[in-house]
């Protein structure tokens, strides 16, 4: 190796290293939110009482909770919308009554449902899926057209709970997050 | 396969034609180290543009988000280091470009056909220290908000034009949202552009001439190329230079001073290669402090304009002589006036005391960032809401004429004429026993300076508390402890709760109202009546405190005997009409009782703990057991939480209750 070769490596050695001391903080830095774990899951929160569930007629309420954004730190914050729809009526106890539990956003592509309480569906005005109040898509064939959404709505973890002091019964929801588009009810990471 | 691409690639674009004169440029006169100073800064501009445009990708231009977010960005460590690459680059570049611009001086590399390559570049050296500049206040700290705000005035002094452009500049009267926008955009992309098209004249002209070396400065060598000679001497100095600013940004990381605030005292510093303007500006007063400002420095850059021409019309010996007169009196002055300005600085015990002060609320602030996050109102409510922070100052504000606020080691704010008790731990054990003591209750400490020195309870103690005996000292104790008690200071949660335990509360209590006969004067729960002397149930606590601080004259405190304190917040509910709002009242209280705000648990902070109570009897134990909080975290769409007796920590706690929650859950459950 002669040094007119000795010193083009060595210039470039100098270039390359002070690059990458740039370049690997620097992807680094904007790849932070690749490893930033969303903390979607597991929020349990009494949400409304049994009392005021009606049996076919879902309720709407909210899950709070703070959030952080970025920068800010939101406290009590709305961090998710669920539907309680209410199965049993008040001739079954209320220990042993049954509510079902989902959230508010389409599994296709995240947009909010709204519940019709004329034609009893929850349906997605952001392409037209439509679900029973079960929460299973409504079928194609009485749908006219393919229903967009791949799965049913999402059903949350829920149960009608006693409160010690006022002998009150709550509904009690552990809120989740899940991904979109896929077939199968899959919590977000 | 990659020589194909690079045929076709040729052939359809010709760069060939472009690069291969690059690498195939030979240096007449060899290689030099001088050169490697320019090229250097250039690899030092890219690197302070690529790690700004990396920052951008975090960064939010408001007066609400704009600290926030560089704190985010700091929060990050690559992103910290990449701002401080950020930081210490565009300092190395102002370095750089001095020693660059001196040297072409020295050798004379101006001369023709090199005019517009002198041009370019010292139109280039004030563009790319505004550029710098524009960026100091991007973070919306006080300094930079401080800086912007004394450089639109600078501006203004400019006849004619100034007021309007520091107008335009500032985006109104005041430094805001519109000033951080204007910044923003000047320092990411119209100084930016400005400086790439000059620098782009700059180097075709550098290519299309060549490197000004002149051939008479007696160093030439023989001719080599470019690349790899050049290169490597270049190469060189950029690594060293790039080093020193990687461990600079790795060790130290760019500062983040506290953010911006109105109430916050100002920085007046501009950063240190403009401290020479500042100190010129002393010379210049009034009207005149645009001579110093615009015409001094605009007069010298016109006469470096004017050094080709000069040196054409001069003699070579004359214009050496000159040049080496230029350069010795701008090293000097430069030299001279920054160096007062620092030795200046050296010697006021007041600017270092306030740089002190704003280097302190800088750190707190970003330890509450960092413990709480920060609230949509933005980083400046963090130190507004920080009783550590607010509280000496509400202190100093309102209460130093009168009262000191010192330690043992006479440590703390002193008041210059103490007319009226040392509030430092008050209410605590060891300020209680300090008040029964019979010599110091007299004392400037308590009650020497103040009316009542020669009143009733300054006599009783010194009557029926100078010779107790042992049964008496352990009364007096247990008075004590009682009394102290009723304040409920989170300093001193562990001590009363094992004081109630072992019934030491009650028998103060008894000791109170039978053996001293403490209500004669003054009444404790149901025992004893108002008016003769203050109320003693819940003595020291928040709620006695605010209702002193408040109206001294009411009737549960001097009613009649009131000495000289003001009532500083006696009209309920009209906070504009008072001397302290509701706010700083709590503040100041929350500081004078040391309960911090969401003390999370296990934080050692808190400045009152470290004296000791009862010296020995507490020793390193539990001195600061924070109130044990149980959490329904579960069950609940609103947090709720259990709390001991100590009632202030709850309402903060209720307004982080989700964080409170995590940090309890783990903590005392």
């Amino acid at each position: 190796m002669n040094r007119r070769t000795l010193i083009k490596w060595f210039s470039r050695a100098i270039g390359w290293t002070c690059a990458c001391i740039v370049a690997i903080p620097g992807i680094r830095f904007i790849t932070e939110p690749l490893r930033r774990r969303s903390s979607g899951g597991g929020i349990t929160q009494r949400v409304v009482q049994l009392a005021n569930l009606r049996v076919g007629e879902p309720v709407q309420t909210t899950i709070t909770g703070s959030r952080q954004d970025a920068w800010v730190r939101y406290d009590q914050e709305t961090i998710g919308r669920v539907y309680l729809v209410r199965e049993t009526d008040d001739t079954v106890p209320p220990e042993q009554s049954k509510v079902k539990a989902f959230t508010a956003v389409c599994p296709h592509l995240g947009c909010a449902v709204q519940f019709d309480a004329g034609a009893k569906t929850f349906n997605c005005p952001c392409h037209k899926a439509f679900f029973e109040l079960s929460g299973n898509p409504v079928s194609d064939s009485e749908l006219g057209y393919r229903n967009p959404t791949p799965r049913g709505m999402d059903s949350l973890e829920c149960q009608v709970v006693q409160e010690g002091g006022t002998g009150e019964w709550w509904v009690e929801v552990t809120y989740e997050k899940f991904e979109y588009g896929l077939t199968t009810k899959t919590p977000r990471a | 396969m990659l020589k194909k691409f690079r045929d076709w690639l040729d052939d359809r674009t010709g760069y060939r034609n472009v690069v291969r004169p690059l690498q195939r440029r030979v240096l007449p006169t060899g290689p030099k180290w001088g050169h490697a100073t320019a090229n250097t800064l250039l690899w030092m501009m890219l690197t302070v543009v690529i790690t700004g445009v990396l920052m951008m990708a975090s960064y939010s231009p408001s007066t609400t988000s704009a600290w926030s977010s560089v704190h985010y960005i700091d929060q990050n460590s690559a992103g910290a280091f990449l701002r401080g690459l950020h930081f210490y680059g565009s300092h190395a570049m102002i370095i750089l470009f001095a020693i660059h611009t001196l040297r072409v001086l020295v050798v004379a590399a101006f001369r023709a056909p090199h005019e517009i390559v002198w041009i370019t570049g010292l139109l280039l050296m004030p563009m790319v220290v505004v550029w710098a500049i524009t960026g100091n206040p991007l973070s919306a700290t006080q300094r930079g908000f401080s800086q912007i705000e004394v450089e639109g005035n600078i501006i203004a002094s400019t006849p004619v034009i100034g007021p309007i452009i520091q107008r335009l500049l500032i985006g109104g009267d005041e430094v805001g949202n519109l000033t951080l926008t204007h910044l923003y955009s000047l320092h990411i992309f119209v100084f930016p552009l400005l400086v790439g098209l000059l620098l782009a004249i700059h180097l075709h002209q550098v290519y299309r001439h060549g490197l000004g070396s002149s051939p008479d400065d007696g160093s030439g060598g023989p001719a080599r190329p470019y690349w790899p000679y050049q290169t490597v001497r270049n190469m060189t100095v950029f690594g060293i230079t790039f080093s020193i600013v990687a461990v600079l940004a790795w060790r130290q990381g760019a500062p983040l001073d506290a953010p911006a605030d109105p109430d916050l005292p100002h920085w007046t510093r501009p950063e240190w290669y403009f401290l020479f303007l500042f100190e010129l500006r002393r010379y210049f007063g009034g009207s005149w402090e645009f001579i110093a400002t615009a015409v001094i420095p605009g007069v010298a850059l016109l006469l470096l304009i004017g050094m080709p021409a000069i040196d054409r019309m001069a003699s070579k010996r004359m214009s050496a002589v000159f040049r080496g007169a230029i350069i010795l009196a701008g090293v000097v002055a430069w030299g001279t006036l920054t160096g007062a300005s620092v030795w200046r600085d050296w010697g006021d015990k007041e600017h270092q005391s306030l740089t002190a002060e704003l280097e302190g609320h800088a750190e707190r602030a970003r330890e509450l960032a960092d413990r709480d996050g920060i609230s949509p109102a933005g980083a400046i409510s963090l130190l507004r809401n920080d009783s550590q922070t607010q509280g000496p100052r509400l202190f100093r504000q309102h209460c130093v004429s009168c009262h000191s606020h010192v330690d043992t080691n006479g440590e703390g704010i002193v008041a210059e004429e103490p007319s009226a008790p040392n509030l430092y731990r008050f209410a605590s054990r060891e300020w209680l026993a300090g008040m029964l003591d019979p010599e110091a209750c007299a004392s400037e400490s308590y009650y020497g300076n103040t009316e009542f020195a020669e009143g009733d309870m300054v006599g009783s103690v010194q009557d029926t508390l100078a010779d107790l005996d042992d049964d008496g000292k352990a009364s007096l104790a247990q008075l004590i402890a009682a009394l102290s008690a009723e304040a409920m200071l989170s300093s001193q949660a562990a001590l009363d709760e094992q004081a109630r335990a072992d019934g030491t509360i009650e028998l103060g209590v008894a000791a109170m109202v039978e053996e001293f006969a403490c209500i004669e004067c003054h009444k404790i729960g149901d025992e004893g009546e108002l008016g003769a002397a203050p109320d003693l149930t819940g003595y020291g606590s928040a709620d006695w405190l605010r209702a002193l601080i408040s109206n001294p004259e009411h009737e549960r405190f001097y009613p009649d005997t009131n000495d000289r304190m003001p009532a500083f917040s006696a009209s309920d509910g009209d906070s504009s009409r008072n001397l302290l709002t509701e706010h700083d009242l709590d503040l100041l209280i929350r500081w004078l009782r040391g309960d911090g705000e969401h003390q999370p648990v296990g934080a050692t902070s808190g400045p009152d703990e470290n004296a000791s109570t009862e010296a020995g009897q507490g020793g390193r134990g539990p001195m600061r057991q924070l109130p044990t909080y149980r959490l329904i975290r579960t069950r609940h769409p609103r947090p709720r939480l259990m709390t001991p007796p100590n009632p202030s920590p709850t309402i903060s706690c209720l307004h982080r209750s989700h964080l409170r929650g995590k940090l309890c859950g783990i903590g005392t459950v």
